[in-house]
């Protein structure tokens, strides 16, 4: 998975600063939006915080996480609870064995129940808790049609073509993928990496977009692709569009946490307060470059008037360490932490309690109303999960 | 939510559906052709007796040279493997290439196919009406299920070209009333 | 790993080593039990990609691939129980050209970890390559069956080896950046 900066962290802090949070805030938002693709067992190790609390895997750690039914479990609650958000757990087809639908519902689409959910968990919860939760939204429109677990019925997808349009109509041009994962994209030539087809059910070259490359994470993308589960149907993903969508939803869910709205509701997008800034934001997205920060923080800057510094993935890390046992819920990587268990352990409680095992068997953290968050974190440290589950009581 | 593009299958969702089924069809059907070629020597091999009973009539059986029996197994099955996995060969990269959209006029590959097809079922049916080895079940058993694999994939290929076909002429006439 | 894997991985360990050792003293018995584990492997894994055809992949785009994968799993498997009524020096080689084909997919595998840049890599390449290179020794011993069936034996020790300990490895093993 590609580590989007341009808009988890400069798209962010501009949705931020319109949304009313002020420059100091707007950082810590898109630093906290930022964090949860940089938030692994390995640097949660170097920090000594609760390994519960990932929220993403490197490549390493995917490898070496054996696809037995706990390893597939605890990917599919990573990556459902943080990158691809189902859009319904309740979707029914006539005629699919329940196997099949349990990956199904857990393709992931934006403004689904999962998403009102998330919103109505980070209120009140801090800047941490709502930067996480922008990032969940983000995804929700980014990672659309793809599922956060192993599955090569549902993830697994072809015959990609990238739409150009011109001004005498659409044109389209094949896409070329081929498997070397540190050669960059070459967006003038159209080749692309993505991962390899094993022809496995439960393979890692099969979770979430890996078929689909970088390709949903290119805001200026717009591409015909056949999905896998859309029985042999093409579907085109207009990413441009999809991006201010997100953009403005996030502003109005932004909104709604600070509390200038009483409830959350979907599909609805704040367009009111991009109205003077619609033709910048559509040029960035629009603009053919692999990334596009440059052009994002060069318009935050202007929106706020301040700099905006680069993404330092340490720079709470001295004030977590530093701190004592008791003071540590309080920092923000503390904070994020409890934002981040929280978030998984709601998602995957959904996810179990809509008779769905693929993210296993988990106790719903929320309903534990007694629980503070430093005891929460204290448990969570001790016992390494977010809940119970009901294969394996033991610490990995 | 999902469900709204599981509904009736698009002309281009059938075409693909026609393509995906001839392109893994042809690839499969030349692997199935190796054990088919081995199968059919090994038993000429060691079955030899039997395997001559189906060339010689009894008369011409009695008096065989050993030497000329052996030049012409080796005659025989060289020219069975070569024939019917070269048929194979054909038929499977025909498939194939088809399905990519390329050479969408080949009919010959689907002629052959049904031929091939009509052959395994009659022979398979002589062999259970009249089994050349009558005690060997166990060679019975591998070799109906050994048939039957590439009965399937024969019916799927044949299927599938014409169902292609039919859908690549309605979406021809569909682009002649649009365009 | 889960348990019950381990344990599972660990028996057909031992179980590969019984054979080899059992080949090596009495080669037609040997010969057998190796016979008879590959159809039941060969079968096993073709009966999982029909149900996995049934239930999930039928519904997928391009899925009908999995059922030609187990028709061909299946006939390999169906066509290795002739394997018990020709001489043991032909059964040999279709014993030996699969064990190559699966050394040829683990180093095939290794190197689509080494583009992922795991670290895991290097030992699937070794054992594939092993494998790959018993295998082609087979084929210049195939005159003598004798010394055939102890390379053969060796590369069925090396395999029973490796198993045993990917079994007692730790799972979960996080790099410290």
């Amino acid at each position: 998975m590609t580590v989007q900066e341009d808009f988890h962290y400069y798209a962010t802090y501009c949705a931020a600063y319109i949304a009313g949070y002020s420059h100091e805030e707007s950082l810590r938002v898109a630093y906290a939006a930022q964090f949860v693709d940089c938030c692994t067992k390995t640097f949660i190790n170097k920090v000594k915080g609760p390994k519960v609390a990932a929220t993403t895997q490197l490549q390493t750690e995917l490898a070496d996480t054996k696809l037995d039914l706990a390893g597939l479990r605890e990917i599919t609650r990573i990556w459902a609870s943080f990158h691809f958000l189902p859009g319904d757990l309740y979707a029914h087809i006539p005629r699919r064995p329940k196997v099949y639908m349990d990956e199904y519902r857990l393709i992931c689409n934006p403004n689904g129940d999962l998403l009102v959910d998330t919103l109505r968990l980070a209120k009140g919860k801090g800047i941490e808790a709502c930067g996480l939760a922008m990032h969940v939204l983000a995804d929700t429109w980014a990672h659309r049609y793809f599922a956060g677990t192993p599955s090569f019925v549902i993830n697994d997808a072809g015959e990609f073509y990238e739409i150009h349009r011109t001004l005498d109509g659409d044109e389209e041009k094949k896409i070329r993928f081929r498997h070397n994962p540190v050669a960059p994209d070459d967006l003038e030539k159209g080749i692309f990496t993505n991962s390899i087809n094993n022809y496995t059910a439960r393979s890692i070259m099969n979770l979430g977009h890996g078929r689909a490359g970088h390709l949903p994470d290119y805001s200026f993308a717009v591409y015909r692709y056949v999905p896998a589960w859309m029985n042999y149907e093409a579907v085109i993903k207009d990413n441009p569009v999809d991006y201010r969508n997100a953009f403005c939803q996030m502003i109005y869910a932004m909104k709604y946490l600070r509390g200038e709205h009483e409830k959350f509701e979907k599909e609805r997008y704040d367009e009111e307060n991009i109205a003077s800034y619609s033709d910048r934001i559509d040029s960035i997205l629009r603009k053919r470059q692999l990334s596009a920060s440059e052009d994002w923080k060069a318009f935050g800057e202007e929106l706020s008037g301040s700099k905006i510094p680069d993404f330092q993935v340490d720079m709470y890390v001295d004030e977590y360490l530093n701190a004592g046992e008791t003071e540590k819920p309080s920092t923000f990587l503390g904070r994020f932490f409890t934002a981040a268990i929280a978030q998984k352990g709601m998602v995957s409680n959904r996810i179990y309690r809509s008779g769905n095992k693929r993210a296993g068997i988990v106790m719903d953290i929320n309903t534990l109303e007694n629980m503070n968050r430093r005891r929460l974190l204290m448990i969570a440290n001790k016992t390494g999960k977010a809940g119970l589950d009901g294969k394996n009581k033991k610490n990995r | 939510m999902n469900g709204q593009a599981l509904g009736e299958m698009s002309l281009d969702a059938r075409i693909r559906k026609m393509r995906s089924y001839l392109l893994y069809g042809g690839a499969a059907f030349i692997i199935l052709g190796l054990w088919d070629g081995i199968k059919t020597g090994l038993y000429m091999y060691f079955h030899p007796a039997e395997a001559l009973e189906e060339f010689y009539s009894g008369d011409q059986l009695q008096n065989y040279d050993e030497s000329m029996y052996y030049t012409i197994m080796v005659v025989i099955i060289l020219a069975f493997f070569l024939i019917f996995f070269t048929l194979r060969v054909y038929i499977g990269l025909k498939a194939v290439s088809v399905a990519r959209g390329r050479n969408t006029k080949a009919r010959v590959y689907v002629v052959l196919t049904v031929l091939y097809t009509i052959g395994t079922v009659y022979t398979g049916i002589d062999e259970i009406l009249h089994p050349v080895v009558r005690e060997a079940h166990e060679a019975h058993l591998i070799n109906f299920i050994i048939e039957t694999s590439s009965l399937l994939v024969m019916i799927i290929i044949i299927v599938s070209s014409v169902s292609l076909w039919k859908l690549d002429k309605q979406k021809a006439a569909s682009q002649a009333q649009g365009g | 790993m889960e348990r019950t894997k381990r344990i599972g991985n660990i028996a057909f360990g031992i179980c590969m080593l019984i054979a080899s050792l059992i080949m090596i003293f009495d080669m037609e018995d040997g010969y057998r039990i190796i016979v008879y584990f590959l159809i039941v492997s060969l079968i096993y894994r073709s009966i999982k990609c029909f149900i996995y055809f049934f239930l999930m992949a039928r519904f997928k785009t391009g899925g009908i691939v999995i059922l030609y994968k187990g028709l061909i799993l299946l006939d390999a498997g169906v066509f290795a129980l002739g394997l018990d009524n020709i001489p043991i020096s032909y059964g040999m080689i279709y014993l030996i050209i699969v064990a190559l084909l699966s050394g040829v997919i683990d180093v095939l595998q290794a190197d689509q970890s080494r583009r992922m840049e795991t670290g895991q890599w290097r030992f699937q390449f070794a054992y594939g390559a092993s494998k790959v290179v018993i295998a082609l020794l087979c084929f210049f011993y195939l005159n003598s069956l004798r010394w055939l069936t102890y390379v053969y034996c060796a590369g069925l020790i090396v395999s029973g080896v490796t198993r045993i300990s990917t079994a007692l490895r730790k799972t979960a093993v996080v790099y410290i950046e």
